[in-house]
């Protein structure tokens, strides 16, 4: 299990492209028309996980192949040797993570995912734009007009993720502190290598991962609701120039209510570990270091 | 005495129960919703790792009772998720599945009961066992404790209910005052089976800084907690009456 509470703030930055379609509504980019922000469902995030895990050699359960659930499970069985569900999915690293719903045949079981990711949101206004373009083939042969394609792309968006690893419910599903570091990798690596048409240019920018010390049961919470992105020089940003952020290098990502937080708590803390790209920004790390002791404090940059 | 906090979040989903394709939300979280959230704070399994349905949590909720206020304006979301369409992937490797979302939901809970116990520590330290959540487990919840409070027997011969009123105890509503309310059916309560064991009709503000004007509030049991006037939910009981 998990030695103890953990919190994930993810970023990333998608350029030209759409990063997560509304299959309801024309795959417009999942978006809320009052803040004017690009959303991302959890399940499109964990999708990226999950695919970066299969290249790491993990057995996945939720492949992405269009199998029945019976198939998908004779298909496990026969590959890890096993009889039943429940010895099948603890031998899987996403139902171990993100828990699983099974019902068959007899076999009926239900694990809340130890971790649990929210819907991810552009930390700014960004526009979506509605694009054409001219397919390869004609329709009807000897003809003239090839077909036309229609897409929406967002110019550009940093999205924020965020996920709690909850170490009780990690006892259920056998999830251990080296599942949970096989998917912040797969969450940065699996981002930078979303290569289909729709996903190009998808960046990973900052990951922290916040360790709490094993006998606490608190967190910060909502650490993607107290990031500020801000221009270079610490200014606020006004409606125009968020839509206007075209490349990471303009803007500057400011942890002060984070590390606020993190003085309150810091005897709860084990260690936070921090992956950063380093064309973004980042203001107050120095700050959680010196609350925190340098030792604490892991930074990679990537 | 009754405890006290709030529940804040970025979405939540309620997901009616008497629907069956749509998952179309109540605007704020029904009584079992509410039970679940407490079971997971306290850290009462659910035992579902041995039958997918169980609910088990509900044998140490009976014996308690709660009310439910609402405290931001309602606004909606819709949008549709792909789900895995694990019967017939051929045909389509997704169900797509419209969702009805509360945006920036607010809302107080009010617990009276055993429980407080147990509840109390954990909303003090701002901690929980398992994560809580609003209705689907990426809406998270952020819970807030505001304190106990002894509730108080309302006198008067009106009062502002802020909370949902159980339409069986026929609250006299002044409609005039009150401008609007909306009625709905909401699951009380279930058994360690996941079954319903029983469900209410209930009354709720369409306008929430207005609440609800009733004119017998002694009569339908109205009490002051802190500073708001409400009605408790008939108690969670293992054999539920009516």
């Amino acid at each position: 299990m998990f030695n103890g509470r953990k919190e994930l703030l993810f970023l990333y930055s998608v350029k030209d492209a759409n990063p997560n379609g509304d299959p309801l509504n024309a795959n417009h980019p999942r978006y809320d028309e009052e803040t004017g922000q690009v959303l991302v469902s959890d399940v499109r995030i964990k999708r990226t996980i999950r695919d970066e895990l299969m290249r790491m050699g993990e057995d996945v359960f939720i492949d992405g192949e269009p199998k029945s659930l019976k198939e998908r499970f004779e298909e496990l069985k026969t590959k890890l040797s096993t009889t039943k569900g429940d010895e099948t999915l603890k031998k899987c690293i996403d139902t171990r993570l993100f828990g699983v719903t099974f019902a068959l045949g007899k076999e009926s079981f239900a694990w809340t995912g130890p971790v649990q990711f929210k819907w991810g949101r552009s930390l700014h206004k960004a526009k979506v734009e509605f694009v054409q373009g001219t397919g390869a083939f004609v329709t009807k042969e000897g003809g003239e007009q090839r077909t036309i394609r229609n897409e929406y792309i967002v110019p550009f968006a940093l999205i924020g993720t965020y996920a709690i690893g909850n170490q009780y419910a990690s006892e259920r599903t056998q999830a251990t502190d080296e599942d949970f570091n096989k998917l912040t990798q797969a969450v940065w690596n699996g981002t930078n290598n979303l290569i289909t048409r729709s996903k190009t240019e998808h960046r990973s920018r900052f990951l922290m991962e916040i360790v709490y010390q094993p006998n606490f049961n608190g967190l910060i919470g909502s650490l993607d609701e107290r990031i500020k992105l801000t221009k270079r020089d610490n200014s606020l940003l006004d409606d125009d120039e968020q839509l206007a952020i075209r490349n990471i290098q303009d803007i500057a990502l400011n942890l002060k209510e984070i590390c606020d937080k993190v003085s309150l708590l810091k005897d709860n803390i084990e260690k936070i570990i921090i992956i950063k790209d380093p064309d973004l920004e980042v203001q107050y790390i120095d700050d959680l270091k010196s609350i925190l002791g340098e030792d604490k404090v892991a930074m990679e940059l990537r | 005495m009754a405890l006290v906090f709030d529940i804040t979040g970025e979405y939540a989903m309620f997901r009616k129960f008497y629907t069956t394709t749509s998952s179309a939300s109540y605007p704020f979280p029904p009584p079992t919703a509410v039970g679940g959230l407490i079971a997971a704070i306290i850290g009462v399994e659910n035992k579902s790792e041995n039958k997918a349905h169980l609910a088990s949590y509900w044998e140490s909720l009976y014996g308690n009772r709660i009310a439910i206020s609402i405290l931001s304006p309602t606004q909606w979301f819709t949008t549709s998720i792909n789900l895995w369409n694990n019967k017939d992937p051929k045909k389509g490797i997704h169900n797509i599945i419209k969702h009805q979302f509360v945006k920036r939901p607010k809302y107080r809970i009010y617990v009276e009961g055993p429980i407080e116990e147990k509840l109390k520590p954990f909303l003090e330290e701002g901690s929980f066992v398992f994560t809580p959540y609003l209705g689907t487990a990426y809406s998270f919840a952020n819970i807030h404790y505001i304190g106990s409070f002894n509730p108080l027997k309302i006198e008067d011969d009106e009062a502002r209910i802020k909370s949902i009123i159980p339409a069986d105890i026929k609250p006299k509503i002044n409609l005039k005052k009150t401008h609007g309310i909306f009625k709905d059916i909401v699951p009380l309560q279930m058994d360690k089976e996941r079954g319903l064991t029983k469900s209410l009709s209930v009354f709720y503000p369409a306008n929430i800084d207005t609440g609800i004007f009733v004119d017998n509030p002694e009569e339908i049991g109205g009490v002051l907690v802190g500073n708001d006037e409400i009605v408790w939910l008939p108690e969670w009981s293992r054999k539920p009456s009516g």
